[in-house]
């Protein structure tokens, strides 16, 4: 993949992202500018760079999404619910999409389709500002559209070779029609060369569209032409072929029947009726090779341009071919004789039947056309706009003569630069005006014009930015990793010059450039730390939309407050933040916060709040979400817990309200009545505390009830550095984080109390519960006079932890486990020492 | 050069594209009776077709690339 797309890879996902964030605001507040203009920034330079790759779907699905956008800034879309439901939803593809050419190389294979349809969903908003399926549904519009009276134009060999091919090889015939712009040579395009690369092609008719020009103004660069064609090729294979002219072509598959259409002089000879009559009432299997030859026959004695001669010759191929079709047997039979075959009648209406859409959509269309307009150029955009919709509006409803009369008006509305013959063809195609007569539809709505935006809404201020590959980034942080270890081999290479060689003046230099290797160090180190800081928005960018779609869905209104987004954190804590905030936001959306009517009923606004707020306490992230919903309802959950073994009555009824609240984490218990779907099975609070105190953070939950709950997540700012107390028990060296440790104490072994078993010893008036390093090491014992206690902090309260001696403290780059060693209980991991020693860090919590 | 362009006979040569189309017009309206020669003309810009669709000059020679013998020779 090339480096340019990575790039465009990682640019669109940050667009897409602000475009969604963009959205949402302007849902809120229709009328934020600032929402707009990023929104449109963020849709317009998506745009610019798709059209740098071959990515000619995804550049049209935005180019569409953008026009829906410019007719909402302009003012004459309203922002709807539905309105920012559909862009969320191209928004969601697209991204779908820009993760597919990370991962592939390019688009899905259903991208064609895909866009064409999301395409027509807009257009269709466009029109009406309502989702609406109808002028571009390809079911409805498009297929009458494109199987049409050309079919009958293409030769019956042509149509007999595709019939056969469909009949006989199981093929499928596609049908294509493509009208080229007028102005598609200035953009590159050659039809004739696409055609060339159609394959299967077995028809191809190539038309003028018009009346001819007089040569004198007859101009090479107009398109003019048209093609109608039919191959065997799949479809789906055809639509990536005409990819990059897709708006201009419509492909579909054309039933074989709709192929087998005998044309000729039209009239009839005795013979023929005499065919017609006598066969009419053949049916079954068993006579066909006798109804074959009759028709050969037959065909050889009359004459060969005539119709009932054409219909002999399909009458022929049908026997001759696959499968079962008494009924064509019976049209073509009746063809023979003179009939018109009434299934290969098309429904030619001049008027378009009517629906309460159909009558939406072309009052809407009537307003536009009544608008005035003081500038020609935007009139004429208007009569083609609406004149386009119209009469794709009367192909879906299948009437086609109507569709003719409004393309037909919609030309002379052009020609003479007035709506007139088009509103004319309006009233006389579509029947709404007199059921509309007189109703308050009919009153011209004045449109409001938003202040345009100034030279393209791009923000001048610029700051210089660099994207680089997170993988670098951790490449250099490894690496300083190594340093810092090779660099604490210094002061042991000072001791040792020193000690062995008995040069003390060298010592003392080792130790000064250490102190100056040392200072580099670190400030590399803290300067990496900075590159790898990422804000907490990049997580809480995503609950806005989620926060959405969950209270559309649950029909509640819900209120997010988002704080301190700016609050910055290492980007493991960042990625790692991600999931178990989504579990709590979602709990707080699906359980806190209560529908609107039990709001009211409680006395509190209707619409609830859920607060996610950031902040930096020392060197921990704190983030806590908070909501002022129902609460967590501490009777039930110890009913509950005590109902399912996990704690016993006695316990239950000691417990603090904080405590019980706290039993959310245990693993399997629900406070939620009903399981919806969006928090899922047992709620799983205990899959939160588990990834967030396996990134060394905490979590707790305070609640009141009917006044809400509080989630506090609080995780170290950064992962990668962790500051240990090294001690050595039975002669290796072992390191306990720094955070876990309360104090380090040294006691005599007379102030050891035994308990039964147990140890313990008294500090400060508490009795602090011993154990020994050596023993839950499974290592050979050792008893002193004095011990050294390390006294650690662990939910249970302090434990003291006899060891065999306290070391320093270091700064270590903690690498997890790896290997076979993935398994070894009670250590987080290892890191290196500057003498090349192997430290083992401890996980006091899984020791004890 | 696609285009050779004589007193009354063009020769169209090799693969013609668009920017040949202007010049081919030019010179089919201003002869009397023009005649163009498409025997060695492999490709046929679709501008370069509705132009020869509009003036309908005589066609000397048909051209031998199968694409536009089987689906364009027959227009002209």
């Amino acid at each position: 993949m090339s480096a340019l797309l990575d790039q465009f890879i990682e640019e669109a996902s940050d667009l897409l992202e602000a475009a969604g964030a963009a959205l949402l605001v302007l849902e809120r507040n229709p009328s934020d500018e600032r929402a707009i203009n990023d929104l449109f920034r963020s849709v317009h330079t998506l745009k610019g760079t798709s059209a740098l790759f071959e990515f000619p779907e995804l550049t049209k699905l935005v180019h569409a999404g953008e026009d829906l956008l410019d007719c909402v800034r302009e003012g004459s879309v309203p922002v709807s619910g539905e309105l920012v439901d559909l862009q969320l939803e191209v928004l969601d593809v697209l991204r779908g999409w820009v993760d597919y050419v990370r991962a592939q190389g390019g688009l899905p294979n259903d991208a064609a389709s895909s866009s064409r349809e999301l395409i027509a969903r807009l257009g269709a908003m466009k029109i009406t500002g309502r989702p609406t399926e109808l002028p571009a549904s390809p079911q409805a519009g498009v297929a009458p559209e494109v199987i049409g009276d050309w079919i009958e134009t293409v030769s019956e060999r042509e149509r007999m070779t595709a019939f056969r091919a469909a009949l006989d090889d199981g093929l499928t015939v596609a049908a294509i029609v493509y009208k080229p712009d007028t102005d598609c040579y200035f953009r590159g395009e050659d039809p004739l060369l696409t055609w060339r690369g159609v394959p299967d092609l077995l028809a191809l008719l190539i038309g003028t569209v018009g009346p001819e020009p007089a040569l004198i103004d007859f101009d090479p660069y107009v398109c003019r032409l048209q093609f109608h064609a039919l191959s065997t090729a799949p479809k789906a294979e055809l639509e990536h072929l005409f990819r990059y002219v897709s708006d201009q072509v419509r492909i579909a598959e054309i039933p074989p029947e709709r192929l087998a259409v005998p044309v000729g002089v039209d009239g009839t000879d005795p013979q023929s009726a005499a065919f017609a009559d006598e066969c009419a009432a053949w049916g079954g299997a068993g006579r066909l090779p006798e109804l074959r030859e009759r028709a050969l026959t037959l065909l050889a004695s009359i004459d060969s341009t005539r119709r009932s001669a054409s219909a002999l010759r399909w009458l022929i191929a049908v026997i001759e071919s696959a499968g079962d079709h008494a009924d064509w047997l019976r049209e073509l039979v009746g063809a023979v004789g003179g009939n018109t075959p009434a299934a290969f009648e098309e429904a030619d209406v001049a008027v378009v039947p009517g629906s309460e859409l159909v009558d939406r959509v072309v009052e809407e269309q009537r307003r536009i056309l009544a608008l005035p307009a003081d500038d020609t150029v935007v009139l004429a955009g208007r009569i083609a706009s609406v004149g386009k919709s119209l009469a794709n509006i009367a192909a879906a409803q299948q009437a086609f003569a109507a569709a003719r009369i409004l393309e037909g008006a919609t030309a002379a509305a052009l020609q003479s630069n007035d709506a007139r013959p088009l509103l004319d063809a309006l009233h006389a195609c579509f029947d709404i005006v007199s059921r509309l007569a007189g109703g308050a539809a009919a009153e011209d709505v004045p449109v409001s014009r938003a202040q345009p935006i100034s030279a393209d809404g791009h923000d001048l201020r610029q700051t210089r930015m660099l994207k680089v590959d997170q993988a670098k980034v951790d490449r250099l942080m490894s690496l300083i990793g190594e340093l810092v270890v090779a660099k604490n081999a210094l002061p042991f290479l000072a001791r040792r010059a020193e000690a062995v060689y008995g040069s003390r003046e060298m010592s003392r230099e080792i130790g000064q450039r250490y102190s100056v290797i040392d200072r580099l160090a670190q400030e590399m180190q803290e300067a990496i730390m900075e590159v790898r800081l990422l804000p907490v928005s990049e997580v809480f960018a995503r609950f806005p939309r989620l926060i959405r779609d969950i209270s559309r869905k649950l029909d509640k209104q819900i209120e997010l407050v988002l704080e301190g987004e700016e609050t910055q954190a290492d980007k493991n804590i960042i990625e790692l933040l991600g999931d178990p905030l989504i579990h709590i936001v979602r709990n707080a959306a699906d359980h806190g916060i209560e529908s609107p009517q039990a709001r009211i009923a409680k006395g509190k606004p209707a619409h609830g709040t859920i607060r996610l707020r950031a902040m930096q306490e020392g060197d921990l992230v704190v983030i806590e979400v908070s909501d002022d919903g129902r609460g967590v309802d501490t009777k039930r959950v110890l009913a509950k817990a005590v109902e399912r073994g996990l704690i016993n009555p006695e316990d239950a009824e000691r417990m603090t309200a904080a405590e019980a609240a706290n039993l959310i984490f245990h693993p399997g218990l629900s406070t939620a009545d009903v399981v919806s779907d969006l928090s899922g099975r047992g709620v799983g609070m205990d899959v939160v505390q588990t990834s967030i105190r396996d990134a060394g953070g905490s979590v707790s939950v305070s609640s009141q009830l009917d006044v809400g709950t509080k989630v506090r997540l609080a995780l170290p700012l950064s992962m990668a550095v962790v500051r240990v107390m090294t001690i050595e028990t039975a002669g290796a060296l072992y390191g306990v984080p720094i955070d876990m440790i309360a104090e380090t104490v040294r006691i005599d072994s007379s102030a050891i109390r035994e308990i039964k078993q147990a140890e313990a010893f008294l500090l400060r008036d508490t009795i602090v519960p011993l154990v020994r390093l050596r023993k839950l090491l499974r290592l050979p014992s050792r008893y002193e006079e004095r011990e050294a206690v390390l006294v650690l902090r662990t939910a249970a309260g302090l434990v003291g932890m006899i060891v065999d001696r306290f070391d320093e403290h270091m700064d270590i780059i903690l690498k997890p486990l790896e290997g076979i060693l993935v398994g070894l209980k009670g250590f987080s991991g290892t890191a290196l020492l500057g003498d090349g020693r192997v430290l083992m860090v401890l996980d006091v919590r899984e020791l004890l | 050069m696609p285009l050779e362009l004589r007193d009354d006979e063009a020769s169209l040569v090799g693969s013609c594209t668009a920017d040949e189309a202007l010049e081919f017009s030019d010179w089919l309206a201003n002869s009397a009776q023009p005649k163009v020669d498409l025997a060695a003309c492999t490709h046929l810009h679709a501008a370069l077709l509705q132009t020869l669709l509009a003036y309908k000059p005589a066609i000397t020679a048909r051209p031998a690339d199968p694409f536009l013998a089987r689906w364009i020779s027959p227009l002209l």
